[in-house]
């Protein structure tokens, strides 16, 4: 019933922004009156998933700063496909979010030509989750050392997500950085399979966040050898690669997109609003319950860091 | 020690709206399944998109609750009017409405209700009981064994569908195709999305459930709107509790039929119809007047009802603990567990145990919660037969709408909803059975998933690779040979699955109802 409430809520509100935006297109890019009107927050996935409740977290702090209602839209089709090409048609009034992770820089080599890195402003980054590398519970390999040592004779069955997916990425980085011979084992369900079928015996190790292996290495099923951020993890008591003496960090960060073309100005604002929402109760109270490390940066910040990471993943995708 | 905290972990879950959710569930099931032409099916199925915004614990247990009332109160329109609300009421019309014909419509209600509340309540146990022993076992498959099951699952379901076999093959074929389009789930190329990026990730299929169950049923009532409205006289309904003095005479019949119900819920693809009819044409096997069934025995209710709701408690046991839905409507409850970030599946244990738990408690509320609606209320359920279809036909065609968009605020969906509605239709006038298409569409999946990761993993050696896992645990091979041998079976003796006279017997009264 909310949710329908929501859609209508959302469809009038979409067509009376249509309307005020059409009487007077000058307001749109004008710092003085930032925001002049609603926003709109995309999110490339259904309700009830990660980023979707990390963008809702992130809503009633922005409302404050703003003073306006951010609304936020799901759009989940496609793999996100509609919700990214939603945003480069968006006009460059700041009026329009989009929360995402490295998905989107992975989007136009994954069979998503038509989507355009360059139309996406990075405003703020949000989060910075790390992989962690996971072997079944009574696993051969005890330490991460043990398992450097086996990739050296021996190929191991490494699970992912999905072709050019995330953790399929991540799985090559470390590939590359032990100089292992992994054979790579898809499962696009997600990291619930992926995991069970670790716990199983049918790959050697996979590598997904600490937050969705949590329930698992609960229960005794399977067990973290090792991070890959560059700090040591709250939740597990495990040494990060670079520890080990790889050199080997796999960022996995979350932030938030405008339609590029928005004034300086009006980015300087957003960075005011994105430092104080990432401050506020709401946010701070689901990232602790959920483990999720937060990490602000503002828009310059996470603008070369983007940068930084297309060239990475350009590097990466053209041994796939 | 016994582990008691599978039954106790998910009370706290319990809380006003959980409750709320349950009882609303259960008595919007019971309304939609007391019309006739409204299966449990279209209920869950238009019902999903409106959990959209609630609490996973809440969502879920209100659509078990439609589900199973629906199920239920397809005997209510079976006994007065004699159509079956719900397809799989179909037995109960046989000896419930000569019943009600004879004045004792409350009797035969009330019969109906004690045995669907006993026959859930039994399968509820069953359910608890084996489906952590199973979702245990089942954390140990690995690709190759759930390849088999999938390909288990979508052979059975084409042989047992009601028809013609190579028609349920057809459905299912289909259902298959549309599985494929999208994203390759092993090497991430596109297939059949002709340039659309709306494809990518294949066929929605919520949408596509809503279009072949919502939009289909209308259309077909719209169609036989011409067949005057049953204005038939409507037994008064009265003295419902009467039911309880036969108790002690079908304590065994209730069992009996229970058993059966749960085994065919459990079975991918045959749901509370093909249950209630087995359970049926047992009971006359064994029954010491079998020539009284029919002409509204106690012991025909009984059977039908107790089997058909016994049903529900199997079907859940095989999507909980394999993750792998034992009919169509718990496939569309698997797609708004999906919805709700939750993985129907043996790791549901590990990592919604809680949940798990709260569904247990659930179901067994619900049989309750069926029992005392449906001794109570059935006189005013009753006059619910009398409701205008058309006013009904236009509230369901707008949840249709609202619900498909709603999946993921997408207008193409609606596209895909009503392409699927159309093509419900043409085949319902070629007499292919639609359950198999939505089994196929998910089963399609996971056999392709779980068969290219096979492969991928056998490195090329595939016999030597199937050896090495079949070593490990022998159930593939199990697995693959059952389903061998109930497709080829037929070659060698023509002998269906259900008796011959219970197949006559159902197709008479499909004819009947047809005309």
């Amino acid at each position: 019933m909310k949710k329908i409430v929501l859609i209508s809520v959302v469809l009038l509100m979409s067509v009376s922004l249509m309307f005020a935006q059409g009487a007077d297109e000058k307001e749109t890019a004008d710092s003085e009156t930032y925001p002049s009107g609603d926003i709109s927050f995309i999110i490339p996935n259904s309700a009830g998933g990660g980023n979707d409740l990390t963008t809702r977290a992130l809503i009633p702090g922005l409302q404050r700063e703003t003073g306006v209602n951010v609304v936020p839209l799901n759009q989940g089709e496609s793999g996100g496909a509609i919700a990214a090409q939603n945003v480069m048609n968006a006009k460059p009034d700041g009026l329009t979010f989009y929360f995402n992770s490295q998905t989107l820089i992975l989007m136009p080599y994954g069979g998503m030509p038509s989507i355009d890195l360059t139309q996406f402003q990075p405003v703020a980054q949000v989060v910075e989750d790390t992989g962690v590398i996971y072997v079944k519970n009574d696993s051969p390999y005890q330490t991460i050392e043990d398992l450097m040592e086996t990739v050296k004779t021996e190929t191991l069955k490494v699970g992912h997500n999905g072709n050019g997916k995330l953790w399929h990425l991540a799985a090559m980085q470390l590939d590359n950085a032990i100089s292992a011979d992994f054979q790579y084992v898809a499962y696009t369900a997600g990291g619930s399979p992926m995991l069970t079928a670790l716990a199983a015996g049918e790959i050697d190790l996979c590598i997904e966040n600490a937050a969705g292996g949590r329930s698992m290495v609960e229960s005794g099923l399977v067990r973290p050898l090792a991070s890959l951020g560059s700090n040591r993890l709250e939740v597990f008591d495990v040494p990060t690669m670079v520890e080990t003496g790889v050199d080997l960090v796999f960022p996995v960060w979350r932030g938030v997109f405008t339609k590029a073309g928005v004034s300086e100005d009006i980015l300087n604002q957003m960075d005011e609003f994105f430092g104080a929402t990432v401050e506020s109760p709401e946010f701070v109270e689901y990232a602790t319950n959920n483990g999720l490390p937060v990490r602000y940066r503002d828009h310059k910040e996470f603008t070369e860091f983007v940068n930084k990471e297309i060239g990475v993943y350009e590097d990466l995708m053209k041994n796939l | 020690m016994f582990d008691f905290s599978l039954y106790t972990a998910g009370l706290p879950l319990f809380g006003f709206s959980t409750i709320i959710g349950l009882l609303g569930g259960t008595l919007t099931g019971i309304v939609i399944g007391a019309l006739p032409g409204l299966s449990a099916m279209m209920a869950v199925s238009i019902l999903v998109p409106l959990t959209y915004g609630m609490d996973p614990v809440v969502a879920i247990l209100m659509l078990l609750g439609v589900y199973s009332g629906a199920n239920y109160a397809g005997s209510i329109s079976a006994t007065l009017v004699n159509i079956p609300g719900t397809p799989s009421a179909v037995m109960t019309t046989l000896d419930a409405y000569p019943m009600a014909k004879k004045g004792k419509a409350g009797l035969a209600i009330g019969l109906a209700t004690m045995s669907s509340a006993i026959g859930g309540f039994f399968s509820v146990i069953v359910l608890s009981m084996l489906s952590p022993v199973i979702a245990r076992f089942a954390l140990q498959f690995t690709s190759l064994e759930k390849l088999s099951i999938a390909i288990f699952g979508i052979s059975i379901m084409a042989f047992i569908s009601k028809g013609s076999t190579l028609k349920g093959l057809v459905a299912g074929v289909f259902g298959l195709l549309v599985a494929t389009i999208g994203f390759d789930p092993n090497t991430s190329i596109l297939r059949f999305s002709f340039g659309s990026i709306y494809l990518n990730s294949g066929i929605n299929f919520t949408a596509a459930m809503i279009g072949l169950f919502g939009m289909t049923e209308i259309m077909l009532t719209i169609e036989n709107r011409k067949q005057k409205q049953n204005r038939q006289e409507i037994q008064k309904v009265k003295d419902t509790f009467a039911c309880f003095r036969y108790f002690k005479s079908v304590v065994g019949n209730l069992i009996r039929s229970s058993v059966i119900g749960v085994i065919v819920g459990a079975i991918p693809g045959a749901g509370g119809t093909i249950g209630s009819i087995i359970s049926y044409a047992q009971q006359k096997k064994i029954s010491k007047e079998p020539e009284k069934m029919g002409t509204g025995a106690v012991e025909g209710i009984v059977a039908a009802e107790a089997a058909n709701n016994a049903c529900t408690g199997g079907a859940m046991t095989t999507l909980l603990s394999l993750g792998i839905p034992g009919d169509a409507v718990t496939g569309i409850l698997m797609g708004a567990f999906i919805i709700h970030g939750l993985q129907p599946g043996p790791n549901l244990f590990n990592t919604n145990f809680d949940l798990v738990s709260a569904i247990f408690i659930g179901m067994f509320l619900i049989n309750i919660l069926i029992l005392v609606l449906g001794l109570f209320g059935a006189p005013y359920f009753a006059k619910l037969l009398n409701f205008p279809r058309h006013f009904l036909n236009t509230g369901i065609m707008v949840l249709c709408v609202v619900g498909t968009f709603g999946v993921q605020n997408s207008m193409f969906d609606v596209k895909v909803m009503v392409v699927f509605a159309v093509i419900g239709f043409i085949f319902t006038k070629l007499e292919i059975p639609r359950a198999p298409i939505v089994l196929a569409l998910i089963l399609g999946t996971m056999m392709e998933e779980n068969l290219r990761r096979w492969l991928s993993l056998a490195n090329g050696d595939y016999l030597g690779y199937f050896f090495e896992c079949s070593s490990k645990t022998p159930i593939a091979p199990i697995v693959l040979a059952i389903t061998v041998f109930t497709l080829i079976s037929p070659l060698f003796k023509k002998k269906p699955i259900i008796s011959e006279d219970a197949l006559e017997e159902y197709e008479e009264m499909n004819k009947e109802h047809d005309k």
